[in-house]
């Protein structure tokens, strides 16, 4: 059931690379997303969310000696996340350009992207973890150097390339130590045989671990590939970079440093929790600063990874729920601000914040690209109503206890937010249109789907949001649980 | 090729290029087939809801009058619609233009179907599928706040004659309803002054009650392949106007079958000093700044404290707000929207977004059309005020060019859209 | 029967909400061939159901006991919020004010902008409006009060920002909205914070853990402080009072709601958490002084503004600071009276203005004159919405303003004395301005407006005029007269008195003091200290930090991985690099498997 989700599209990438049809190479991408659409869906409502292990759990002896084994498995922690990548990988499909050049490897890029990330989301074996999370990264790579935007692609490609290689490489450097020091049976996903490592040596592996993901999320300072590649990338590559692959990191921070290291992690989570709340507004004072909206758009995900981080650490079953909700509402939200931030530079011609004006104007503007415009940056600052809010709520309300000030300054980071957004929508979608210049193409409604889609479901989600917490919450509640009692067995002074 | 060229040296004007156009004998706006169509086009489609307006301006300011709440003002009374229009039709009191006398048949339908089908009048209203008045009654606003534009029709406003028969209609039209006979002598002025309004709401309905019948004309000799060239629709205006420069403005009321002279056709008001020549400085020029562009706030000193420098008229609006909030001129727009031609339709098709963006296309070329007619107002006052163009004397061609430059100073506001109208990639 | 009504009373939100999803299909680019209006007419007919489900509702609750009802809308982790309604004469009565007055509005609305193409947009903003007050007063929950606060910050971007088009309405929603996210953020710190201390959010609750708990004062002072931040940026009180001023830039119908309701919003928020705030004599004390500096600033500024919006809406600030004063000395009765009365006779006074500037085409103060024997209903509608502010007897606010100085210490009844002379001053001088006096340009041609505006400015006179009937039906009017009573009672009539025909017969369009005019018309300077602090510093901050980040951070971050890639850096810029540096990368992964192999076996 579940390597359906795996190898689906890499089947589906090999037909498209198989077939020398070139045309047929968009549909062909498009029909086998959407079946893992379908079957993602047809999969949260087969699972069961009051259980917080493992389910679908599908094992295959692969090289034993290596302790590699094919164990695909779900639960609460990572089935929102699955049917994230699944719905935005086909909004990045559909939304990709249609007489686009060498349809056949982008669109098989795409899949294998996909591949990778449900992979990295399902296997429950590390050296297996560390294999998906290197196979989405070529595609990627390649997705940005060849479509990119300006001359800089290339730059930015290879800038991506050796930040993300040197993250899998600490990651990889990191299990294969687990796999050294506690056996490979630990590859297997075993937090048993690591909670026996002494102290020390967990510190050391989940700084690793913490480093590797830091890289991929990114968090503050290790963020500055992300500016160049966000920028280049084109919109359905902005989409699924930081509407999923973002989500792969901080997936990996719960999964393998929360949840295997809970000894360590408490020591850690005090100085993690400053750095998310650095991280929140050391991102969003630099978006304040943009000119180019989309590169606007690339620094929020910073700031709001901030959140995650803050979550994370913290790590009361509030928080972690926060945490879960904040990926999936910030991968709808980012997805669909780079979609339209790529539907304004595709209709307008620039992102430039001093080119744009009046795109409200409903005969000769964008209304509703405005208003959805609108309607995404109101939800990524906050406003309730809107799913953002709901999660930043969570994260901070969770937060709070355990770390007053840096949710207090997450807060501050959310109040910084909505000053960019508002400068952004002000300046863009509000004013005149110039007459000399303002001569768009208007925007079709098949072009319009993505965007309504994705505002349905940040609406829907933040008015009905128990349909979103329902699925994570055993699942983060038995991770928090665990932690607390790790750190009540080696710290009890700590905890009340 | 021009006759003046050679008498006179270049104009230093920034507009120079449509000084010597003028003075050739042409219009504002340059010669093209492709304005032409614009102009006639938009004409039409002007003509169609000002045959409305004209009628629904005199049932208002003739029938409805002082009726507190008029619910019911824009539903025009069948008599109404057959009103004979003065200048057109076999009862016309001067036969230049051919067309019908009763309300345009195009207006007919459009009252009966709309854009929505048919459905009883009081449907369509709600709904919005109607003609909209509002815009109309803001030019009689406009007309009646700014004054000072020459004439004697406002001045006689203030005069006691006007107010003596003013109050006898008042008096007469509250007859039997104490309560409205006790607030008319507690504040006298407060009914005078709703009088005065609708002294005006006759007067612009007379003024376009000519100007429906002329566009129609036009419109006809265009698809008639008799009228060829911008030049010569702007001289039938200006021959439209010495024709009809005449015909009387005035104000009567009719109340419980009594008519009730209020401005008699007696005072020998006419129709280019009391109502043209006003309507072109109060409309074209002035009106009244869009609350949708400009801000209102007397700290920011957007609007000049002086009436005579609002310049927010249709020769100098931005046309690309129409559509949006607080840009009242997007009434007339929708209104036109209905009854463009369809060579115009079809032209619209080809540029920008198409039949999408229609609305802001044919505002562009309303503006063109409005150029023309203002350049026929400048041409004609030329005409009774200054010397041929073909005059042998050079002294006299200075005065005239004197006189163009003048009236050309007034499009040197930055806002002013002439420039933009000589060029056919705006639209 | 009456049961139904009672418990369907959550309709009444709803209604706003059905409206404007109704004006959806005016939205640009689906109905183009057909005007907009209907989504106006729908709203409207929306509104008067409302109106007419809550006047029901109110006649049958009314003198009985509150009941609650409420539903779980998240249950997660530990946290379980539930939305629920408060249903007493109270908040019933503030419903009918609520959908009574956007009725009224929303009439208004149609003439004041029968020319405009954007009505969807404006109709259904009011519906927001109008759903989410309405929500707000029914709500018994800290949690869902704030969250509705935010929509309506947002709600108010979007209706000051309606005639998007224009630049100083762009700036004055930009404004409005953070300005007021302000206050909405430290709000949310405090609600936050209040959950792990109070464990609910529930008023009630709320309300009983206040009275016995006993936590630390600075905590308390900190919880308070972040609690009335929301109120000060909802109400426009002082430092957080600019937004106001700029929000004048959008439609007058909107002002309408906005003067008179949306701003008491924050107030009626803070009656609700006055048991939290009454922890810390710090937050009481903060209270009335932030409330007298708005009172005295407020009426002061409007003295010298010369556009008639901003002269009305600094008033707005005024009087919202004597609610602030109420609440701070713990009279949350007196302070709803106060609301209530100046609500009424705030929006009566901007629908009379209204009409006059709307075929004036001005709101300069300077360009106004002798439209009294043209517009005596404008005229006496200004004149009946003045006496309804001020104290003056019998009308509304003076009954509120004798309750309040019943209770107050001597220097605040000088203070209520003092803005209320300055309140009557500066509504005297705008009536002066206004209607007497010679006739201005503008001012010649002034016909009286037309049925939809001056039917609402009628028929709210009118019940400004009657509102003592009631307030004597609800006990709200004192039955008895204490010794001082009398006293105050006149010294409160002369002033307002004496202030209105000061006023009026100075009728100065500028102070004599031009230093002091130009002072108070730019509110003492307070835009410009912002842009030279706040806005400054967060800009040249986020410039800073904006070059670090692109200069520093990167370079090091660059430079390391330089040196411990042995030269990865040099390979970005080469084509064939780019391969290489991939081999090199899986390369390294297969020999790190490799040698985990090597070592285990």
């Amino acid at each position: 059931m579940l390597s359906v989700l795996v190898w689906l599209p890499i089947i589906g990438a090999v037909i498209i690379g198989l077939r020398p049809q070139k045309n047929q190479a968009r549909s062909i991408a498009l029909s086998v997303s959407f079946g893992l659409v379908v079957w993602s869906f047809w999969l949260l409502f087969q699972f069961s969310s009051s259980l917080s292990t493992m389910q679908f759990i599908e094992a295959l002896q692969w090289v034993p000696q290596l302790g590699l084994n094919y164990r695909l498995g779900i639960d609460g922690l990572s089935l929102p996340l699955v049917v994230l990548s699944s719905v935005l990988t086909w909004v990045a499909i559909y939304s990709s350009k249609r007489e686009i050049e060498r349809p056949r490897l982008y669109y098989a890029l795409i899949l294998l992207v996909n591949a990778g990330l449900a992979g990295g989301f399902l296997v429950q074996n590390l050296l297996l973890f560390a294999l998906f999370y290197e196979l989405e990264l070529v595609p990627i790579y390649l997705l940005i150097a060849i479509w990119g935007g300006t001359e800089r692609r290339g730059y930015a490609a290879i800038k991506f390339l050796t930040y993300t290689a040197v993250s899998g490489f600490l990651i990889l450097s990191a299990f294969l130590g687990i796999g050294f020091l506690a056996g490979s049976e630990a590859f297997s996903y075993n937090p048993q045989l690591i909670a026996a490592l002494p102290i020390a040596t967990q510190v050391v592996l989940l700084s690793l671990i913490l480093f590797g993901f830091g890289i991929k999320i990114p968090l503050f300072p290790l963020h500055t590939w992300l500016p160049d590649a966000y920028a280049e990338a084109s919109p359905p590559v902005a989409i699924l970079l930081g509407g999923v692959l973002a989500k792969l990191g901080t997936y990996g921070l719960v999964r393998f440093g929360l949840n295997l290291f809970p000894e360590a992690w408490h020591l850690l989570a005090p100085g993690l929790a400053v750095l998310g709340a650095v991280s929140a507004i050391y991102g969003s004072l630099v978006a304040l600063a943009q000119k180019d909206i989309k590169l606007m758009v690339a620094y929020s995900s910073i700031g709001h990874m901030g959140y995650i981080l803050l979550a994370i650490a913290a790590a009361t079953p509030l928080s972690l729920l926060g945490a879960v909700l904040q990926m999936v509402s910030h991968g709808l939200i980012l997805a669909m601000l780079f979609y339209l931030v790529g539907l304004i530079e595709a209709k307008v011609g620039t992102r430039d914040l001093d080119g744009l004006n009046g795109l409200m104007n409903p005969v000769r503007g964008l209304p509703l690209i405005s208003a959805l415009l609108i309607l995404a940056g109101m939800a990524s600052a906050g406003i309730p109503g809107l799913v953002g809010f709901i999660a930043e709520f969570l994260v901070l309300q969770g937060s709070f206890v355990p770390y007053p000030i840096p949710t207090l300054l997450c807060v501050v980071c959310s109040g910084l937010t909505a000053v960019y957004f508002v400068i952004l929508i002000s300046r863009t979608c509000f004013g005149k249109l110039d007459n000399a210049t303002a001569y768009y193409p208007s925007v079709l409604w098949s072009e319009r789907i993505p965007a309504l889609l994705l505002a349905g479901l940040i609406l829907l989600f933040g008015l009905q949001p128990s349909w979103l917490t329902h699925w994570s919450e055993t699942t983060t509640t038995a991770l928090a649980s665990q932690i607390k009692i790790a750190a009540a067995a080696n710290f009890p002074g700590d905890l009340p | 090729m021009t006759v003046t060229a050679t008498k006179l040296p270049p104009s230093k004007h920034p507009y120079a290029e449509v000084i010597h156009r003028l003075e050739a004998g042409g219009a504002m706006l340059p010669d093209t087939p492709e304005n032409l169509m614009q102009i006639i086009g938009l004409y039409k489609a002007y003509a169609v809801p000002m045959d409305f307006y004209w009628r629904d301006l005199l049932y208002i300011a003739e029938r409805v009058f002082l009726e507190p709440l008029p619910f019911f003002k824009y539903f025009l009374p069948k008599e109404y619609l057959d009103l004979p229009n003065h200048y057109a039709g076999d009862t016309a009191d001067l036969m230049i233009w051919r067309g019908q006398a009763t309300a345009h048949p195009e207006l007919l339908a459009f009252m009966e179907r709309g854009e929505t089908g048919k459905m009883p009048r009081l449907f369509h209203h709600l709904w919005h599928d109607r003609i909209n008045m509002e815009f109309a009654e803001m030019c009689m606003r406009s007309m009646l706040w700014h004054r000072g534009m020459g004439g004697r029709f406002d001045p006689y406003l203030d005069s006691e004659e006007y107010k003596a028969n003013a109050n006898r209609a008042i008096e007469a039209y509250f007859r039997g309803n104490p309560a409205m006979l006790s607030l008319h002598k507690l504040f006298p002025e407060m009914f005078l002054e709703q009088c005065r309004q609708m002294s005006y709401y006759s007067n612009l309905g007379l003024f376009w009650e000519v100007m429906a019948p002329v566009f129609f004309e036009m419109s006809d000799l265009y698809d008639e392949g008799k009228m060829t060239s911008v030049p010569q629709a702007m001289q039938f205006l200006v021959n439209g106007i010495f024709a009809i420069a005449g015909r009387p403005i005035y104000h009567h009321v009719y109340i419980k079958g009594e008519c009730f002279e209020i401005i008699p056709k007696s005072k020998g008001f006419t129709w280019l000093y009391e109502a043209a020549l006003p309507y072109v400085e109060a409309v074209f020029y002035r009106t009244a700044p869009f609350r949708g562009t400009k801000s209102y706030n007397a700290q920011a000193n957007q609007i000049p404290a002086d009436q005579k420098d609002f310049h927010y008229g249709i020769l100098y609006a931005d046309v690309f707000p129409v559509g949006t909030a607080g840009i009242p001129p997007t009434l007339l727009m929708q209104d036109m929207l209905h009854f463009l031609p369809p060579y115009l339709v079809e032209y619209y098709s080809k540029y920008c977004r198409g039949q999408e963006d229609m609305l802001i296309q044919l505002g562009v070329s309303f503006q063109r059309s409005m150029f023309c007619v203002t350049s026929a107002v400048i041409q004609a006052l030329r005409q009774a005020l200054l010397y041929p163009l073909d005059d042998p004397n050079p002294r006299h061609l200075l005065k005239n060019r004197t006189f163009f430059e003048g009236q050309m100073d007034r499009f040197l506001r930055p806002e002013a859209r002439l420039n933009a109208i000589q060029n056919q990639a705006y639209r | 029967m009456a049961e139904t009504f009672i418990h369907s009373v959550w309709l009444i939100p709803c209604y706003g909400i059905v409206g404007m999803l109704f004006a959806l299909p005016w939205f640009p680019g689906v109905i183009r061939r057909t005007g907009p209006r209907p989504s106006g007419y729908v709203n409207l007919l929306m509104t008067l159901f409302g109106f007419l489900h809550s006047l029901f509702t109110f006649v049958l609750v009314w003198g009985k006991p509150a009941q609650t009802e409420s539903f779980t809308w998240l249950e997660a982790a530990n946290l379980k919020l539930s939305f629920g309604f408060e249903i007493s004469s109270l908040s019933v009565g503030a419903l009918v004010l609520i959908t009574g007055l956007n009725f009224l509005s929303q009439i208004f609305a149609i003439g004041y902008l029968e020319m405009d193409w954007g009505w969807a947009r404006l109709f259904a903003l009011l519906g927001l409006f109008e759903a989410g007050m309405a929500a707000l007063v029914l709500c018994d929950n800290l949690f869902f009060s704030y969250c509705i606060l935010e929509i309506l910050t947002l709600g108010t971007y979007l209706l000051v920002g309606f005639w998007f088009n224009q630049s100083l309405v762009v700036s004055g929603a930009r404004d409005a909205f953070l300005t007021k996210r302000i206050g909405d953020l430290l709000l949310l710190m405090g609600v936050i914070a209040l959950l792990p201390l109070a464990g609910s959010w529930n008023y009630q609750d709320l309300a009983r853990w206040a009275a016995r708990t006993t936590i630390d004062p600075t905590l308390a002072t900190l919880l308070g402080l972040a609690l009335i931040s929301g109120p000060i940026g909802k109400c426009a009180q002082f430092p957080l009072h600019l937004w106001l001023d700029e929000a004048m830039e959008g439609p007058l119908p909107a002002t309408i709601l906005r003067n008179s309701l949306v701003v008491t919003t924050g107030a009626w928020v803070l009656v609700k958490i006055a048991p939290i705030l009454a922890l810390s004599p710090v937050v009481l004390g903060t209270l009335i002084v932030i409330g007298s500096i708005s009172a005295v600033g407020g009426s002061l500024i409007a003295i010298a503004q010369i556009d008639i919006k901003r002269a009305l809406s600094f008033l707005v600030s005024a009087y919202l600071g004597l609610v602030f004063i109420a609440v701070g000395i713990g009279q949350t009765q007196e302070a709803l009276l106060l609301i209530l009365t100046f609500s009424l006779s705030m929006a009566l006074l901007v629908m009379s203005v209204g009409g006059i500037i709307w075929n004036c085409m001005t709101q300069d103060l300077t360009q106004f004159g002798g439209l009294w024997s043209r517009r005596p209903i404008s005229a006496i509608a200004f004149l009946v919405g003045a006496a309804g502010l001020v104290a003056f007897p019998p009308l509304g606010s003076f009954w509120a303003f004798l309750q309040l100085a019943e209770q107050v210490s001597p220097w605040l009844v000088g203070l209520l004395l003092l803005v209320n002379t300055l309140t009557a001053f500066g509504l005297g001088r705008v009536f002066g301005l206004v209607f007497a006096g010679a006739t201005h340009p503008m001012t010649e041609r002034a016909p009286e407006v037309h049925w939809p505006m001056m039917v609402p400015t009628t028929l709210l006179a009118g019940f400004v005029l009657h509102l003592p009937i009631v307030l004597w039906q609800v006990q709200l009017i004192p039955a008895q007269w204490i010794d001082t009573t009398l006293l105050f009672a006149i010294a409160l009539s002369t002033s307002s008195i004496f202030g209105g025909i000061a006023g009026f017969r100075l009728r100065l369009a500028q102070l004599p003091w031009p230093r002091v005019q130009e002072m108070l018309a730019r509110d003492f300077y307070t835009g410009d200290i912002y842009r030279l602090s706040v806005v400054f510093a967060v800009a040249q901050i986020s410039q800073i930090v904006s070059i670090v980040d692109r200069y520093f951070v990167d370079g090091l971050v660059n430079l390391v991985g330089y040196f411990s890639l042995l030269g990865g850096e040099s390979l970005k810029y080469s084509t064939s690099g780019r391969t290489q540096f991939y081999a090199l990368t899986i390369l390294l992964g297969i020999v790190a498997m490799g040698c985990a192999v090597a070592v285990h076996f």
